[in-house]
């Protein structure tokens, strides 16, 4: 909740983008600093997932987390992809040009996009840990990482969820570490940070093949639906998994399409971060590479080899932790009643309509599958794409059929009264993202219009509108909402709350304290030098508070008070006692 | 067959390119619609997490759940930090919430951390339980009128 808080997670959040930078140096080098800008976003992400992936590893093999590992892993990588670019001799990237073409509609979703995420960082700021799965084991798992620095035995063998992987943990510690404590309202800023570097990445990767005007209503649909733009601070799991399997998806069939070889090395690494994050990310990255073995099958002696090169990989990075849980003796990642559950087939159409309905509840998405469908279904007819609607099509339909599957397997109806639960709507979360990044790059393709291309340059008039349109709403709104008064950076010290008229719970307090100790030695003083009477108890914000009681009016309090400052103690009368 | 194909293909590029402009026009109006609300939803959601009191915000899911906000701090300022400690709920309490009873236990084992929950710890947070149970050696170090305790059992 302090500011220094924030500037702790703002330097994690710089070592993530960092890392990400050093690797894509490494992998295919900036050609421009307007293009390091534009791909900031993907850089940020593969830079989490890639640090994170790490650390997750090191967990495993037993080394000790503390803010020191925190910050060399990230650095590590940045200077290792640094290195690697030098000695691939990499030049260094030129200032570059902006495109004309699409630039003030560009700046039009942007400024839109950015209100919008101004919006949720202001209702994210403070927010409390409400989610129940967040303080039911996310949140406990990352404190057991913070303070007792590994993978804990008894936390993480005890909490529910214990066969999750622990990316989210280790990145929500990394996050206390840089914080400095385990401040669990500042860290919906960091799962808000993530959200806004998915958007980044997203409008960057699509900005390179789909017009602006095609682009920016679906960036914007995104923020809206209550599901996913409404989520985006919550410090949980579920977007983050959907973020990296959308990311792959989309870098996968661009590699598919141009075979530039570094976006299938940075889908694996999403692929990795994936298979650590949670238990559906397996599912999630068998059914993409299963779907981009389909949309690749004409071209399989260049693609599979490739494409089993990155499932080796992303097995080897999954497998560890696998490892781990069984030798601690937690259950699966499996459903407990079998991958096939015979025995309850009488839910397997009630699992088809449920799993179907969330999918299309516009409740959850807004109307962002419905168009996906009709974007599908428009491509497939003018034949304009044909491997974009075989991938996509495939893909979305294996992940719908996954969640048949999930919830057919996983429900407990007779806990839950509900069939799916709230788990579907999670793993739905998977298939609305991916529709928000398919449709966009299928309609793009039906159009058959060349985003902007490199060589065409801004005139300074529109670059200079363009900038305007972006800045002013950007700065507009934050001083629109400090004319409600400047932001408020709450600590334990509101608990103190100094009198100013007689009132029933009067009290003189000589201070609060974060340590039992503290506050008994300095009880026992005020004892010892005839302040008999005092007391020892938590105030309301959880604080000890060395305090006397027996006050009647502020008047008398204040003549103790003063009695007490000329005996060499603070003192001053409160409220609370 | 490619022939007949391709005539399909470009009778239906501009009604192609008709589709297009119709699905953006959609999710352009779908995501302008949904913009002010969105915006006064999150305004509204800021503000109401901004006038939360500090404890409030910090124990924030625990309130539906542990009945007494004292509790639980009470218990954080009293357990020592390599303390460990018991959640007993007795089988009659019925303040609180109904979610108090199922979940208060792992709501403490995420607060109160990095204290650690065991059966045999000689701190035991107690919801309406039978204090009789634990004999001479324990001893009430704070209660509340909700049914609340926490007790330190001597060795």
């Amino acid at each position: 909740m302090t500011a220094r808080a924030l500037l702790g997670l703002a330097a994690l959040d710089l070592l993530f983008l960092a890392a990400g930078a050093g690797l894509l140096w490494f992998l295919r080098g900036w050609q421009s600093w307007v293009e390091l800008a534009r791909l900031a976003g993907l850089a940020y992400l593969a830079g989490v997932a890639s640090v994170s992936s790490v650390w997750v590893l090191l967990l495993i093999v037993g080394a000790p987390f503390s803010a020191g590992l925190a910050v060399a892993v990230p650095l590590a990588v940045a200077l290792l992809g640094t290195l690697g670019g030098s000695v691939r001799r990499r030049r260094p990237p030129a200032l570059g040009t902006v495109a004309r073409r699409g630039l003030l509609v560009t700046a039009l979703g942007m400024a839109a996009a950015g209100v919008l995420l101004e919006g949720l960082f202001r209702s994210a700021r403070l927010s409390g840990l409400q989610e129940w799965d967040a303080w039911s084991f996310w949140i406990p798992k990352a404190k057991a990482i913070y303070f007792f620095g590994g993978l804990d035995e008894q936390f993480f063998t005890t909490l529910p969820g214990a066969s999750y992987p622990p990316l989210v943990p280790v990145l929500d510690a990394a996050a206390f570490q840089l914080m400095g404590a385990p401040d669990v309202v500042t860290l919906h800023v960091q799962f808000w940070l993530l959200g806004t570097g998915f958007v980044w990445a997203l409008a960057g990767l699509l900005s390179e093949r789909v017009p602006a005007w095609i682009l920016w209503p679906f960036v914007l649909l995104l923020l809206v639906a209550p599901r996913l733009g409404g989520r985006f601070a919550v410090p949980e799991a579920d977007l983050l998994l959907d973020y990296f399997f959308v990311l792959a998806a989309v870098l996968l069939i661009c590699w598919i399409l141009d075979r530039e070889r570094w976006r299938l090395v940075l889908g694996t690494i999403l692929l990795c971060g994936m298979v650590l994050t949670k238990r559906e990310g397996l599912l999630l990255g068998v059914l993409l590479l299963a779907a981009a073995l389909f949309a690749s099958a004409r071209q399989q002696r260049a693609t599979w080899p490739a494409l089993g090169a990155s499932a080796a990989v992303v097995a080897a990075v999954g497998v560890p932790w696998r490892v781990w849980y069984v030798a601690h003796d937690v259950g699966g990642e499996g459903p407990p009643g079998g991958f096939v559950p015979w025995e309850n087939l009488e839910w397997l159409w009630p699992s088809v309509r449920r799993a179907l309905e969330v999918l299309f509840d516009t409740g959850y998405w807004s109307l962002i599958v419905p168009v996906a469908v009709g974007a599908l279904i428009l491509a497939a007819l003018t034949r304009a794409a044909d491997l974009l609607v075989a991938f996509f099509g495939t893909l979305l339909v294996l992940v719908a059929l996954g969640g048949i599957w999930a919830t057919w397997a996983f429900s407990k109806p007779w806990e839950t009264g509900e069939l799916g639960g709230n788990f579907v709507i999670r793993y739905t979360g998977a298939a609305a993202l991916l529709c928000v990044a398919a449709t966009p790059l299928l309609l793009g393709a039906v159009w058959q219009t060349r985003a902007a291309g490199a060589g065409e340059h801004a005139a300074r008039r529109p670059l200079a509108l363009a900038t305007a349109i972006v800045l002013v709403p950007l700065l507009a709104y934050p001083l629109a909402t400090l004319t409600g008064g400047w932001p408020r950076f709450p600590t334990r010290s509101e608990c103190v709350r100094v009198a100013t008229a007689d009132a029933d719970d009067l009290e003189v307090v000589y201070g609060h304290f974060d340590s039992p100790v503290s506050a008994e030695k300095l009880l026992a003083e005020l004892t010892r030098t005839g302040f008999v009477g005092t007391e020892l108890r938590p105030d309301e914000c959880g604080r000890w508070k060395v305090s006397y009681h027996a006050i009647a009016s502020l008047a008398e309090g204040r003549a103790l008070a003063a009695q007490a400052r000329r005996a060499g103690f603070d003192a001053h009368v409160g409220r609370g006692g | 067959m490619t022939g007949r194909l391709s005539r399909w293909t470009e009778l239906h590029s501009g009604r192609g390119r008709l589709g297009v402009v119709l699905l953006v026009a959609v999710a352009t109006l779908a995501g302008a619609l949904s913009l002010p609300s969105t915006m006064r939803d999150l305004g509204e959601a800021a503000a109401r997490n901004s006038a939360l009191s500090f404890a409030d915000r910090e124990i924030a899911g625990g309130n539906a759940l542990v009945a007494d906000q004292s509790a639980v701090y009470q218990a954080r300022a009293r357990i020592p930090e390599d303390g460990t400690y018991h959640v007993a709920v007795g089988p009659g309490y019925t303040g609180g919430s109904e979610l108090t009873v199922p979940f208060v236990e792992s709501y403490y084992r995420y607060f109160l951390m990095p204290r650690r929950p065991a059966e045999d710890a000689p701190w035991i947070v107690c919801y309406g339980c039978d204090l009789r149970q634990y004999g001479p050696r324990a001893k009430v170090v704070w209660e509340d009128d909700e049914g609340i305790a926490i007790v330190r059992l001597r060795r």
